[in-house]
């Protein structure tokens, strides 16, 4: 693939085809050099054929190979003609992190920390279909989540009301739709609120290794040395499901509309259609559902901590800082070559990233920029940055969501072959537990690039600025 | 004759997928599916009989039938009803027996509850895409390519 070099950290794949607009991807020098014969940059070129889309085809610099989208891929179309594709945002709809902070210091949990680990294990379910963090859920009980998203679950005893003030969107999206989801993905729902799932998903205790940015860090009641915990999860088998049943109905009305694309996978149907509008409501209520799965994670985790600590909620101070989602497709309003217009941005392993002043951003951090949360692998650790108003011109306020792979899932089983994960991880100072036979040896550290090049080359490009890191000290993985 | 094989893919797993006859590739690629899954042993008393016709009905209660007509369509709706069964009724299948019709396929599946206090699981498979899907004609038989979200 032909690339162009436009800046020091930016690279571009001219139109060509029936392309309808160029790929631009944020990549160091290195990480290009690797990138240069991987099918995630094909799939840049490819997103760039979606009617309607506008600017760039973006890739942030944890960008790797995915199905339809690349992962870390961003593209916006514009509301009235553009096209909405259930693969530019993923099986795992509403696929996100949120961050918690506490009053602890490192010191006061260390000796306690395989306890703690062990309560977290208990208390969230995680792996293959598990269920039953809550009690299960009624048909009428999962439409009410799907409409109020986070605030059933503060409803229902699960954290309290001011935490729906930090998260994205307010931990709810208003074009949820529950009619739009099929019975099939209700059923897969009723019993998965509160779990962790599987794959890269992760509950993290983290250590406050270093601030960046002291006064962002004070705002969201972080301090050197502190204990905060990091979830990264989704919508679960609910939202795998309505990807399913849209991408089938998707491909159908990629004929009844003339559309061709040269991957499948990026089946789409125009925003302002049946299909389209369909498509939006489920997945808003897909979202809802996450964010609902992960607000009440949040509440069994602080449930954990203090039942293993032997503390009260007032010693604990758990915070949500904030909840972010890197996997949807939602109608924002961008400047596009200096008209205000209204786009749905698709961010597949992208994170929001608004910058100051926008009032989507929490009065609480509206000054600073929108906190965006980067976990890296389980032993190099997590960034907390914040968005810029270069996000808003350059990337439709989106930045990178992760490390991103670099080896195969194969390939990590093979490198793994016959060590002590467990301890070899004891060892760097992380007490894991994990409930998949393979999923440790998956998503060992050698599998992914470094988290800290990758949220460099995003600080260096102006998008967004590291506010604190963290470094794991226990994790709880599917 | 070989099965099924891995194929590389950085985020997903991807499944190369051997058969004769197309109703054999169907039956290697469920059992590589759950490979990937996976490993549950049934005793005899533990197993029960699925009966399987795809095209399954309607896509959802507002939408109108759908039909599976070409190979790769057949394939992934096969695949896609199977791990239904897994996600909603934890059936782990380890026989298949199926029958290929011009509109999608018939199959006789022989499986067991999936305990996860007694089965080993390996990775949840999210879905089953369209991504570089290939079902296709050899010399020897039939071959497939289907990448799957983990």
């Amino acid at each position: 693939m032909e690339l162009k070099q436009i800046d020091t950290h930016l690279w571009e794949i001219q139109r060509q085809g029936n392309m309808r607009v160029p790929g631009r991807i944020y990549a160091s020098a290195a990480m290009m050099q690797q990138l240069r014969e991987d099918p995630c940059l094909t799939q840049v070129a490819n997103v760039a054929h979606l009617p309607g889309i506008v600017g760039y085809s973006l890739a942030m610099p944890d960008i790797h190979w995915g199905y339809g989208f690349p992962i870390g891929g961003v593209a916006a179309l514009r509301a009235g003609d553009g096209v909405i594709s259930p693969g530019g945002v993923g099986y795992d709809i509403n696929c996100g992190v949120r961050l918690v902070r506490t009053g602890l210091a490192f010191a006061q949990v260390k000796a306690k920390l395989p306890d703690l680990v062990g309560a977290l294990f208990g208390a969230i379910p995680c792996g293959v279909g598990m269920g039953g963090a809550i009690p299960k859920l009624t048909r009428q009980d999962v439409h009410q989540v799907l409409k109020h998203g986070a605030r059933w679950a503060v409803e229902n005893g699960y954290g309290s009301a001011p935490d729906l003030e930090t998260m994205e969107e307010q931990g709810m999206l208003s074009a949820s739709d529950p009619s739009r989801v099929s019975d099939v993905a209700v059923e897969r729902g009723a019993r998965q609120l509160g779990t962790l799932g599987s794959g890269n998903h992760f509950l993290e205790i983290d250590r406050v290794e270093e601030i960046f940015w002291p006064e962002a860090a004070e705002r969201c009641g972080l301090q050197q040395d502190g204990i905060a915990f990091v979830i990264h999860s989704g919508s679960r088998g609910l939202g795998y499901q309505v990807c399913e049943d849209y991408l089938e109905l998707m491909e159908k009305a990629m004929r009844r509309y003339q559309i061709t694309l040269p991957d499948r996978q990026l089946a789409c149907a125009p925003i302002q259609s049946e299909e389209g509008g369909a498509y939006l409501g489920a997945m808003a209520a897909a979202a809802n559902f996450a964010w609902c799965n992960r607000q009440v994670m949040m509440a069994l985790a602080e449930r954990s901590f203090l039942q293993a600590l032997g503390i009260s909620p007032r010693q604990l101070q758990c915070r949500l800082v904030y909840d972010v989602c890197h996997n949807i497709a939602k109608m924002e309003t961008h400047s596009v070559e200096g008209r205000t217009e209204q786009l749905c941005v698709h961010r597949k392993g992208a994170t929001r990233a608004f910058g100051p002043d926008r009032p989507e951003v929490p009065a609480a951090y509206r000054d600073l920029g929108q906190p965006v949360l980067i976990p890296g692998d389980m032993g190099r650790g997590s960034y907390l940055l914040m968005g810029t108003a270069a996000a808003m011109e350059k990337t439709f306020g989106s930045t990178c969501h992760g490390a991103g792979r670099v080896m195969s899932r194969t390939q990590s089983k093979k490198v793994s072959r016959g060590r002590n994960l467990v301890q070899e991880m004891q060892d760097q100072g992380v007490t894991v537990m994990s409930y998949g036979r393979h999923t440790l040896a998956e998503e060992m550290p050698h599998a992914y690039k470094n988290v800290s090049q990758v949220v460099d080359v995003m600080e260096e490009a102006g998008i967004s600025r590291k506010v604190a890191r963290f470094k794991p000290i226990g994790v709880i993985k599917g | 004759m070989k099965k099924f094989e891995q194929m590389e893919h950085t985020a997903d797993l991807g499944l190369r997928v051997f058969g004769r006859s197309k109703a054999e590739l169907l039956e290697h690629a469920a059992q590589g599916m759950f490979s990937l899954m996976g490993r549950a042993d049934f005793p005899a008393s533990e197993l029960r009989e699925l009966n399987i016709e795809i095209p399954p009905g309607a896509f959802m209660s507002h939408d109108t039938p759908r039909t599976a007509v070409s190979d790769d369509e057949r394939l992934v709706a096969w695949l896609k009803r199977l791990l239904r069964e897994f996600n909603l009724r934890a059936f782990f299948p380890v026989r298949f027996q199926v029958q290929v019709t011009p509109d999608g396929c018939t199959a006789r599946v022989l499986g067991g509850r999936f305990d996860p206090a007694v089965h080993t699981f390996y990775t949840e498979i999210k879905g089953v895409t369209l991504h570089a899907l290939k079902v296709a004609k050899m010399d020897s038989g039939w071959q497939a390519e289907v990448v799957f979200d983990v």
